[in-house]
């Protein structure tokens, strides 16, 4: 009841307004309070709602890439999916194939843009082949926004059996190392069984190794050939064939068939019926020449297989090219007329006897070996006929423009591989992009370098005390390593490295997904940066 | 019996007024401890979100190494004791450890990040393995287990 006599006194009416303002003060703070907190929640909601969505997407779909309906109309998927690097910061892109129907091929593309997690869709032409992103598409939708706040997103390919370097090395017990190119780290070591005591290492050569490039690796050990599983390491099959390989020796897969090559002889082998097929003698004349390509005059890797030919390099520079089929020479051509690439040898002419290394790839062949009129190892590029596509000396260039060049080393390795070329020199890798630039005769190119893995010294695999220096089994690349006596009678030690490439339509490639989102306020302070991983694995269809 | 009497002559009294603003202050002070309820909820939801997507990171990444799920009973995510099995095994391992140890608080007090896989026969006399994955975090106040039966693989 108020006093309606006198009204309120100054000092009530004071404390009234003060116990009021208070009130007024902490409503209104926490009026404030809670609409930050409850726009802070909604926000924190909405960014991981975005993400779980994001990721929901994405994970269906890389689940099914590569997936082929039974009754596609359209041809097998060769390159089910592609991720393109766009750095640490941001952003990856992905672009996945499969079949939604038989009558509907489809690709996906998701990319990030002004924070915002943007979605293409491509549906394959009618006649279209459609079997790798490139072909015959059509665009459906372009950009579509999925999903908001996305600041990063990054891929990172996880795959078992494939997409990684196999080194071997005669020099430890038949040891198989694999290091997958994306971590650069060892992964496994294995033994194949015939070895796996590791007695007599002077039984094969480094280059008695070869593969099919897809699940199966060969090895000429003594008069047999190994089968051996790539993923697992297991021993498949043994099989003889009629000849030993003395160092030197080479065996290169082809098409279904085995190349073994001793000495100045070609033995064909079928790998289903185990069986030689062909047997033929290398020695052929030209131009009044006689010439006698033979196994033993080297310790690298000389012999490549392509389009049902053998391409031979032996003595320095010189390449001659036979017919599968029938055994008969078909082509020669020298390497140092003008692609000043040559094999290489150790002054004393013995502990390594003219290391080189030679791969076939789409009509090319890839050399490497060292440059003709100064040091340091070479790279050349010809087409099947030995005409000079490019050549160059190789640098390797460090953080602040270092620049140096490969010295060869014996037994030097190479390998081809999604789209990159993986050179094996001592206890590093070098990985160059490809293709090669256009050299225009200049004879060094930095540019193509990308980075280089080192061949970790670890007391897991390699003795105390024997790191240095090329210890027993510090996985450095060997030639003969020991004196050669005409064919190598007496070499021993060699080493020699193969690319698998990742089996994507099979369950072993899973890619992880990690989705930073953002959302920014005004005055920064409460900035929601999250990150979220998670990962899909290509179903085995 | 102290009883506070109303004066319903003059008005309220400063004690009256004091009083009411107590009893306001109280009810105020509850009304803030909502907003940080708020804030431990979105924490909880955030928390859940991330364990949810990495249980299910784990199940994904265990189907390309279906032969050696058993190898994985028992491991606890957060350390890094890795020297049991190599290959994809080790590779999946530490992958893990990486993500929850970099990317994720350190576990709190007894918190759990631990994969178990115990092998049984179904009805039809086929061998299974069961994968329960369990993650407790933030001082056990969320917990996700998510579980997967994946074919024995000899």
């Amino acid at each position: 009841m108020w006093n309606k006599k006198s009204g309120m006194t100054l000092v009530e009416v004071l404390i009234g307004l003060a116990v009021s303002s208070i009130i007024i003060a902490g409503s209104f703070y926490v009026t404030t309070q809670f609409s930050k907190q409850y726009q802070l929640s909604s926000d924190y909601i909405k960014v991981s709602q975005n993400a779980r969505y994001a990721l929901y997407l994405m994970k269906r779909d890389i689940r099914m890439a590569g997936y082929e309906d039974p009754e596609s109309n359209y041809g097998n998927i060769s390159s089910s999916f592609s991720i393109e690097d766009g750095g640490d910061t941001c952003c990856d892109k992905i672009t996945l194939i499969y079949d939604k129907n038989k009558s509907t091929r489809v690709k996906l593309l998701y990319q990030v843009s002004d924070n915002e997690l943007l979605k293409s869709e491509y549906q394959c032409e009618d006649d279209g082949s459609c079997s790798n992103i490139d072909e015959n598409w059509k665009l459906i939708y372009e950009k579509e926004t999925v999903s908001e706040n996305v600041s990063n997103l990054q891929f990172l390919k996880h795959t078992k059996g494939g997409d990684a370097l196999y080194f071997w090395s005669t020099d430890h017990g038949y040891d198989i190392h694999k290091i997958p190119v994306n971590t650069g780290l060892i992964e496994s070591t294995w033994k194949i069984e015939c070895c796996a005591s590791g007695v007599d290492t002077q039984k094969g050569t480094g280059r008695s190794m070869t593969t099919d490039g897809i699940n199966t690796f060969y090895f000429w050990i003594e008069n047999k050939i190994y089968e051996v599983d790539i993923s697992t390491g297991i021993q498949l099959t043994e099989w003889s064939v009629e000849i030993t390989p003395r160092p030197g020796a080479n065996i290169i897969y082809g098409d279904g068939h085995l190349y073994l090559w001793e000495s100045s002889t070609i033995y064909k082998y079928n790998v289903k019926s185990k069986t030689k097929i062909l047997e033929f003698n290398t020695e052929f004349s030209i131009n009044g020449s006689n010439k006698s390509p033979r196994s033993g005059d080297g310790s690298g890797r000389e012999i490549a297989y392509g389009n049902n030919e053998l391409y031979l390099w032996w003595y320095y520079h010189e390449i001659a090219v036979f017919d599968t089929n029938s055994g008969s020479f078909k082509r020669y051509f020298r390497t140092d007329n003008v692609d000043k690439i040559s094999q290489w040898q150790t002054s004393d002419g013995k502990s390594c006897q003219r290391s080189a290394s030679m791969t076939y790839k789409d009509n090319n062949l890839y050399l490497i070996g060292s440059y003709l009129g100064g040091s340091g190892m070479y790279f050349a590029q010809l087409s099947k006929n030995g005409n000079r596509i490019t050549n160059f000396r190789p640098r390797v260039c460090g953080d602040g423009g270092n620049c140096y060049k490969i010295e060869n080393t014996c037994g030097d390795s190479h390998a081809i591989g999604n789209n990159n070329f993986y050179v094996w020199s001592n206890d590093e890798v070098y990985v160059y992009k490809l293709p090669f630039p256009g050299s225009n005769g200049n004879d060094i190119s930095d540019t193509i370098f990308k980075n280089k893995i080192h061949i970790p010294c670890t007391a897991e695999y390699i003795p105390a005390g024997n790191c240095g220096g090329g210890g027993d089994i510090s996985l450095r690349t060997l030639g003969f390593r020991s004196q050669q006596d005409g064919e190598g009678t007496r070499g021993r030690w060699s080493t020699n490295m193969v690319y698998i490439p990742a089996q994507i339509n099979s369950a072993n490639t899973n890619i992880q997904i990690t989705i930073e989102m953002t959302k920014g306020y005004a005055d920064n302070s409460n900035d929601i940066i999250e990150s979220f991983d998670s990962s899909a694995t290509i179903r085995n269809f | 019996m102290y009883k506070i009497k109303l004066n319903t002559k003059n008005g309220f009294s400063v004690v009256e007024a004091l009083i009411s603003c107590a009893i306001f202050g109280i009810g105020f002070v509850a009304f803030l401890a909502l907003s940080s309820y708020g804030i431990d909820l979105t924490q909880k939801h955030l928390e859940r979100t991330k364990s949810s997507l990495l249980t299910n990171m784990i199940l994904e990444d265990l189907i390309i190494d279906q032969e050696n799920v058993p190898n994985y009973n028992n491991f606890t995510i957060n350390n890094n004791n890795l020297s049991e099995v190599s290959g994809i095994s080790n590779k999946n391992k530490v992958k893990w450890a990486n993500i929850i140890n970099t990317k994720r608080a350190l576990p709190i007090n007894t918190d759990i990040r631990k994969v178990t896989v115990s092998t049984y026969e179904d009805e039809t006399g086929n061998k299974k393995n069961r994968v329960i994955i369990k993650i407790e975090s933030l001082n056990k106040k969320v917990t996700v287990l998510t579980g997967k039966v994946f074919n024995y693989v000899e």
